[in-house]
Formats: C-alpha cells, sequence, structure tokens
C-alpha cells in the first residue's frame, strides 16, 4: 500500500511468486529490464504481453520562452520513452472504479426551486381592509366609491374625495365668516359631507327657520364635485395608511368644528328666542313660511350671532341709509340689532302684499319685517289683510 | 520487438527454456500488476518507475451531437523513465 518497491523487493516477490530461488529470480529481473533496453535501443519498441508497450517516440523541436529572463528558447527536438499500458493492466488497476460508465448528461434538467410569486395578491389583500375602513369611517360618497373593484384606486379617489370635502368645508366656512345668522344653513352642509344622517336632522332643525333651501342645495352641490374627483383623481396611487390619517385629521377638524358653533345654534334655541332667519340667497323662501317661523313675541328681535366689530362697522342711524344700502349687499353679514324709535309712516297694505315687501320698501332690507311686526304687536303676521294700516318704526341700531 | 522476441532473448539470457521465461515473465507481470493494484510504487534503477495515477471524474462533450458525458473517474498505470533512459535514448 503507497510503498515504494525497489527491484529487489520485486525480484523477492518474483521468487516467492514462481516458486524459484531469490538468486534466480534477480537474475530473472534484472534480465527482463536489460532486455527491454536493449529491444527500445535496437527496435524503439518492446511489447510485453500482460504489461504494455514500451516506445521510443520523436518529439519535435518547438520554441519556448524562458519564464526567468523572458527569452525566447528553442526547445530541440529528442526522444523519449513512452509506456503504453496493455489493457489488461489497466483493467485490473482500475478495478475499484470499474463499476462506473460515462453517464450522458441531460441539458434540460432545470432547477426547479423557485415557487410562483404571490406579490399582487398579497397587495389586493392588504388593499382590501384599507378600503373597508374607508368605508366604514368615511363619507357616504367614499362608500359608493370604495365599493368599485379596483381597491388601491378606490383608496386613493376617496382620499381625494376628503380632500374635495374638505375645500367644501372651508368655503362653508368662509360663508360662516360672512353670514353669521345663517349659521344654520351653512353648518349644516358642512355636517353633511361628514355624516348624511347627522346632516338630515341640522337640515331638519334647519326646515323650521326656513332654510333648508340653501341646506339642499349645498348637498347638491357637494354630489357634483366629489363625482368629479373621483373621476379625476382615479389615477393617482397613495399608501392607505397615509390615508387612513388624512381622514382621521379631517374627522378631527369637523368633529372640532361641530363643536365649535353647536353652542352657539343651539344655545339660542334654548333660550326661547328663535333667531331671524335671513334669507341670504335668492332662492328666498316664500314669505307665507317665513311669517310661521317667526314667533310674534320676540320682545327684540335676534336677528345675530354676530361679534360685536361689526355693528360698529355697520352703526346706521338713519332709515334712510339702511334703504339707501344696495339689495345685492343685502344678506352679507348684517347682524345689527335695531330697536323701534318712533314711526316714519303709515302704511295701507295693498293687496297681495307681504310684510317682507313692506320691509323691503321702507327699509331697503326685506329681512327687517319682523320690526315691523313688532312694533305693530302683529298677533298673526300672516294675517295681513287689504287696506290694514301699518306703522312703519324708525330703527336705530342697537347698542 | 515483440513479446514472442522478447521472451526467447530472455530464455537464452537466463539459459532457461522460452516455456519457462514466458512462465517467469507471466509470474513477473502479474507481481507487477499486484503491486500497481496495490497502489505501490515500483522503483527500477537504471530504468523507470511505475505507478499508477488518479484520473478525476471529468465532462467530455461530443463536438459532434454536443451530447455531455460524465466520464467517471479511473485509475490508470503510468511509467516514468528515469534519467538514464533519457539520456540514452539522446546520443
Amino acid at each position: 500500500m503507497d510503498a515504494k518497491l525497489n527491484h529487489s523487493d520485486l525480484s523477492a516477490l518474483l521468487a516467492k511468486q514462481a516458486e524459484i530461488s531469490g538468486a534466480k529470480a534477480e537474475l530473472f529481473t534484472k534480465a527482463f529490464f536489460d532486455i527491454i533496453l536493449e529491444g527500445l535501443e535496437k527496435d524503439g519498441m518492446v511489447k510485453i504481453n500482460g504489461l504494455g508497450t514500451f516506445k521510443v517516440t520523436d518529439v519535435a523541436s518547438r520554441s519556448s520562452v524562458n519564464v526567468n529572463t523572458g527569452e525566447k528558447i528553442e526547445i530541440k527536438g529528442h526522444k523519449k520513452l513512452t509506456f503504453l499500458p496493455a489493457d489488461a493492466l489497466k483493467e485490473k488497476v482500475n478495478q475499484p472504479f470499474a463499476m462506473f460508465e460515462p453517464v450522458e448528461i441531460d441539458d434540460s434538467y432545470v432547477d426547479d426551486s423557485e415557487e410562483p410569486a404571490e406579490g399582487e395578491e398579497i397587495v389586493q389583500n392588504e388593499a382590501q381592509p384599507v378600503a373597508d375602513d374607508v368605508q366604514s369611517e368615511a363619507l357616504p360618497e367614499v362608500e359608493t366609491i370604495a365599493e368599485e373593484p379596483q381597491a388601491e384606486e378606490t383608496t386613493t379617489a376617496s382620499e381625494e374625495t376628503v380632500a374635495d370635502t374638505a375645500e367644501t368645508i372651508e368655503t362653508a366656512n368662509e360663508e360662516i365668516a360672512q353670514e353669521e345668522p345663517s349659521i344654520e344653513e351653512v353648518v349644516p352642509a358642512a355636517e353633511e359631507t361628514n355624516k348624511e344622517e347627522q346632516a338630515e336632522d341640522i337640515a331638519e332643525e334647519a326646515d323650521e327657520n326656513g332654510a333648508t333651501e340653501e341646506a339642499v342645495n349645498k348637498i347638491k352641490n357637494s354630489y357634483p364635485l366629489t363625482d368629479t374627483a373621483k373621476a379625476d383623481e382615479t389615477e393617482e396611487k397613495k399608501g392607505g395608511h397615509a390615508l387612513l390619517y388624512t381622514l382621521l385629521i379631517i374627522c378631527a377638524i369637523l368633529i372640532a368644528l361641530a363643536i365649535y358653533f353647536y353652542p352657539v345654534l343651539f344655545g339660542k334655541r334654548d333660550g326661547g328666542k328663535k333667531p331671524v332667519a335671513h334669507a341670504t340667497s335668492n332662492t328666498a323662501p316664500a314669505p307665507a313660511k317665513v311669517v310661521e317661523t317667526i314667533v310674534p313675541d320676540t320682545a327684540t328681535v335676534a336677528a345675530d350671532v354676530a361679534p360685536a366689530p361689526k355693528e360698529e362697522e355697520y352703526a346706521f342711524t338713519m332709515v334712510e341709509e339702511l334703504a339707501a344700502r344696495s339689495v345685492g349687499s343685502i344678506g352679507r353679514g348684517d347682524t345689527l340689532l335695531y330697536v323701534a324709535d318712533g314711526a316714519i309712516a303709515t302704511h295701507t297694505v295693498a293687496a297681495d302684499e307681504t310684510l317682507v315687501r313692506i320691509a323691503l320698501k321702507y327699509y331697503g332690507d326685506k329681512r327687517l319685517w319682523p320690526y315691523i311686526v313688532q312694533y305693530n304687536k302683529l298677533d298673526n303676521p300672516n294675517g295681513l289683510s287689504k287696506g290694514m294700516e301699518l306703522q312703519i318704526p324708525r330703527l336705530q341700531p342697537a347698542k | 520487438m515483440n513479446n514472442k522476441e522478447f521472451i526467447s532473448k530472455l530464455a537464452k539470457r537466463c539459459g532457461i527454456t522460452p516455456a519457462e521465461a514466458a512462465a517467469g515473465v507471466e509470474s513477473f507481470v502479474a507481481v507487477m500488476t499486484e503491486r500497481l493494484k496495490d497502489n505501490d510504487q515500483l522503483n527500477v534503477s537504471g530504468f523507470g518507475v511505475f505507478e499508477v495515477k488518479m484520473r478525476k471524474e471529468r465532462v467530455s462533450v461530443n463536438p459532434k451531437s454536443g451530447q455531455r458525458f460524465l466520464v467517471p473517474p479511473k485509475i490508470v498505470p503510468a511509467f516514468r523513465p528515469s534519467g538514464k533512459m533519457k539520456d540514452k535514448f539522446n546520443d
């Protein structure tokens, strides 16, 4: 095993194998290799059965490079001794690996360790709950949008819808700032975008004050806005979490607004005084309806919830000045309280004449008709009859 | 020089009959084969070294058909001539 045997070892083995003396075996082996050498020198080849063939082969001259100096050198042609082992020898030596045979490799073998990707499904599964949350939290408009099949787009669309709703709320707030008496009208519009039920409640309350129409108009206006937003913004795609946060923030703002304005609204109502509904738009309620809503015995007609500075701003003392105000400016934040100071005229009611028309004629402001009712102590404001004489009071701003 | 010539010369050199020489050669080749099978290295001074070498497995490609074959490892006998032998043939 991995031993190095020399000539004498081989001779000893041969003596043992051939059952001859050691000296004879040594002679034999020596003659064996000597004769091979002689045969090679003579014929250039020696063939021994079972062992192989020794051959002297010519090696052609070739050019090479000295690895140390880089010079080109020519290796001269020479002869060398080669040995071709016999098949029997090869077979016996290769016996440990004899069972192996060349195997053809199949090129079609593919390592199919990869599994089909499920990324898209995961994305959809994640996006769906977001849409559900939106449905549960958000506006009625959002609900209709969220029912669309593609969740990602709906979330974005609802986000934009929320943003648009915020815009409407902002505009509503501006109107609040401008016309304080009309809070009932504006707030329902804002609330409606938040929750429809709440909006309906407030709208009913507002109906008592004859302000339903404007609220309804705002409702109608808000829907087209959101529709266009839905159509325009569906292309954008954003994360669902950002949408949730945005929704929460907007809801918080809406709730804060509601809390801020509710005491103003209902505090007055609890006091037993219904605020005078100043019709601010062209779609003013019919005069008859307005007359119904007004409580005649309001001692000082409270037409405003306005802050003090506006009173100074509109410190009109003369009825002429009141009448001089253009009709177009009416309804823009007139929050003054007036007191009656004597009569300036006596008016005979004509046929089909209403208190609103009389107020418009004498004061230039149709919203001031309750003062006429108050001054004449009318029991039924709707009960104007032809030929009735009314005292038109001189109005001075209360301080 | 073929096997027959070799045996006759060997018989003549050793003073034995060619049959005996042939038997002797056969025995000696058997001994050498056994030794090589056991990974032994046979040093014959003035002649060369008989040994075995391990050839590792490899992939061969049939250039015509493009088929690829995995050729198994194998053990091959080898002979290295001694330095003296080299010089002898180049004189």
